[in-house]
């Protein structure tokens, strides 16, 4: 490792800490100074910037007790995303600082050992971040402690397989560490697996499951209670987890050896993607591709990255990013044949008809992309565009780069010169578009636009309501026009604003 | 606005024959906004991928300006494949959404670009799209028969590949408003399936 590459390691497994110490002193965002979350969310980012750093310049190596891969680096750049997002909105220290700090075990996981993954490194950083991660604490209203224990007991579960893991490899080889030239037995690659399957779950229940069919309404009206943007902190986990298991899957003797593992993978991940659990599908196709013929490695790899920033991102458009991973597979399936690649890839198409499915469903509720998540969306639209210049994964995309680049540059070209061409043509007597959109029209606020309607056009007391505009009518989620919902007699009294606010 | 640079993107990545044909078959279903003509579309890549062996447009492209266009040369499957996918394409072609179901206030035959009351012309680009679904789906069509119009190939019988991708468009203009759109989605997925299973078992 060139000096450069050590200074980014170092910066990338202390930026956290630092950022900590220097946001535990400042006080609380009030008037113009910002929220101690943006400052934090800052030193986040440096400490993605430096393993992205590690990333791009294919660093390789062992600086001290510490080595680094660029799939490792991937995965902590991933993590520090994902932290990005989870703080992003948050007050209270305590979370600060777990999160924080649960980065920084992370960091410690991936990078532990001199000549290769060291079990006390892993284990330990593993653990570290699950305790760190689990939030034992009373809960918002509505969530049963039983509930938020589930997070905890995955997470563990995940670190003690990895510690069995570990062991299985120590009884054969003698040591502690898990080297990438080094084969592995097929007892210690499927407590990895396990251990990555246990930790990927993890990382993504605390994330709001998409749409369900008949949900709308409770959406709409804003009484479900799960809708947030920014993921939970265990999601720190799910990188860690996925780097373990595509690190150790590759490692195995035969060619042939996991195919029971991939085959209950991918149908677990066709299960996931059944109930709208989009980043867990995702994770599971992954390593189930991972555990596959060796051909389809890169694949993984893609895929696994799209389900972190589908994690970090918790959007339904943020599915695309497998695009690539998607892509990929298919040229290896072509280069292997087998019969294990042909059902890894009937998997993925089955996760990517339910997925999309999904997608277009919620996509009528037009959430938004909340800022801290903006990173990582950047890096999603880097994937989607170039995942030619993904070195680390190996994946040979010139066509696809080729081609997207000049979709991607054209479709841009000509919705940027179509909104400028409405923009300058509009009649000086029309209203400006803006004005047309009251501020209730947004789509993060649009959930609570029919009870709006209902309960403005039901009392009789109050002046007449202007007509309403454009964006503030309901809009149905699938064919046809919303009917006005007949208003409830309870509801008037509702209406009427207090006099202080009247 | 995705879907109107759906399209675009898709045209040019078949006019110019660079990029994935399942990168096509994605852009062709957010260019519809229909998960029909997306899972239409990532079908019809695995055909391309079953004839060819690549996924790449290029491959299409070059295969076809080699050992001649795909919708009459080689085996009978693969020749009837080539146009099953064509159809596919055809049949789930994006249509014009109705004004009354989106913009309800939208009145009927306003100019691109002056559109009074709502905010960027929305009935506009409504058209406007549908126009560039159109001629991206047309294209897409006459490439996976006769191959692409213009681009890399241009010596060899490019007055054909014109007339093909004109008359794709023209069938799917055609089709848009002779067939229903449910009765459109169904037999374009039939299409897809048979013609992804002919290019692959064939």
């Amino acid at each position: 490792m060139t000096g450069a590459q050590t200074s980014a390691l170092v910066v990338a497994l202390v930026a956290p800490i630092v950022v900590l110490v220097a946001a535990g002193g400042r006080p609380t965002g009030s008037g113009s100074r910002p929220p101690p979350s943006r400052w934090v969310q800052a030193g986040l980012l440096v400490a993605a910037g430096a393993w992205l750093v590690l990333v791009v310049s294919g660093a390789t190596g062992h600086t001290g007790a510490f080595h680094v891969t660029p799939l490792a680096a991937a995965a902590g750049c991933g993590a520090a995303l994902v932290a990005v997002a989870v703080v992003e909105g948050t007050t209270r220290r305590r979370s600060l600082s777990a999160t924080c700090a649960a980065l920084s075990a992370v960091g410690v996981s991936l990078t532990a050992g001199s000549d290769g993954a060291a079990a006390a490194g892993v284990v330990g950083g593993l653990a570290l971040a699950a305790v760190l991660t689990a939030d034992l604490g009373p809960g918002p209203a509505g969530t049963s402690r039983r509930g938020r224990m589930l997070p905890a007991l995955l997470a563990g579960g995940g670190v003690a397989a990895g510690a069995i893991g570990f062991a299985v490899v120590h009884s054969r080889t003698g040591h502690w560490t898990l080297t990438t030239d080094a084969p592995v037995a097929l007892g210690a690659i499927v407590a990895f697996l396990v251990a990555a399957t246990l930790l990927g779950a993890c990382g993504t229940l605390g994330l709001r499951p998409a749409l369900r069919s008949g949900t709308e309404p409770a959406l709409r009206s804003g009484t479900e209670p799960a809708l947030r943007a920014a993921p939970e902190r265990g999601a720190l986990l799910l990188a860690g987890g996925l780097a373990v298991g595509l690190t150790a899957a590759p490692l195995r003797v035969g060619a042939d050896e996991l195919g029971a593992a991939v085959v209950i993978l991918a149908s677990a991940a066709v299960v996931a993607a059944g109930v709208r659990r989009g980043a867990l599908s995702l994770a599971l196709l992954a390593l189930a591709v991972a555990a596959g013929p060796a051909a389809l490695a890169p694949g993984s790899r893609l895929l696994a990255a799209a389900a972190v920033i589908v994690v970090a991102v918790d959007l339904p458009w943020a599915w695309l990013a497998a695009t690539p991973g998607a892509v990929s597979l298919a040229s290896g399936v072509i280069d292997d044949g087998g019969r294990l690649a042909f059902a890894t890839a009937v998997g993925v198409a089955a996760v990517a008809v339910l997925l999309a499915q999904a997608a277009s469903e919620e996509g009528a509720l037009g959430r938004r992309l909340s800022l801290g998540a903006v990173p990582a969306a950047s890096v999603g639209a880097w994937l989607v565009v170039a995942p030619g210049s993904w070195t680390w994964t190996g994946a040979s995309l010139a066509a696809y780069d080729e081609g997207t680049a000049r979709a991607v540059a054209a479709g841009l070209l000509v919705v940027v010169a179509y909104v400028l061409v409405g923009a300058l043509g509009r009649r000086p007597d029309a209203p400006p578009p803006r004005r047309a959109r009251s501020r209730s029209s947004r789509p993060g606020r649009s959930l609570e636009r029919p009870a709006q309607l209902v309960t403005s056009g039901s009392s009789a007391s109050t002046p007449r309501p202007r007509r309403a505009t454009r964006s503030q009518r309901a809009r149905p989620i699938g064919r046809g026009r919303a009917r006005p919902a007949k208003a409830p007699k309870r509801s008037r009294s509702r209406t009427r604003p207090p006099p202080s606010e009247a | 606005m995705l879907s109107l640079g759906a399209a675009i993107g898709l045209a040019m990545m078949v006019i110019t024959s660079t990029g994935d044909a399942l990168v096509a078959g994605v852009l062709l279903g957010l260019a519809a906004a229909d998960l029909a003509a997306g899972t239409v579309g990532v079908l019809i890549g695995i055909a391309v991928v079953g004839r060819w062996g690549s996924s790449s447009l290029a491959a299409l492209a070059g295969g076809q300006a080699v050992v001649g266009a795909a919708g009459w040369s080689g085996p009978t499957g693969m020749v009837v494949s080539s146009w099953a996918a064509a159809a596919a394409v055809v049949l789930v072609c994006p249509r014009r959404r109705p004004a009354s179901a989106s913009t309800p206030e939208a009145p009927a035959g306003t100019a691109f670009g002056h559109t009074a009351g709502t905010a960027f012309g929305h009935a506009a680009g409504t058209a406007f799209g549908h126009a560039a679904g159109v001629v991206a789906s047309g294209l897409m069509a006459a490439a996976l028969v006769a191959g692409p119009a213009v681009g890399r190939e241009t010596g060899s019988v490019i007055a054909l590949r014109v007339a093909a991708s004109v008359v794709a468009m023209a069938v799917a203009v055609l089709v848009g408003r002779v067939c229903p759109r449910r009765v459109a989605r169904v037999a374009g997925v039939i299409a897809a399936v048979s013609a992804a299973a002919l290019a692959v078992l064939a």
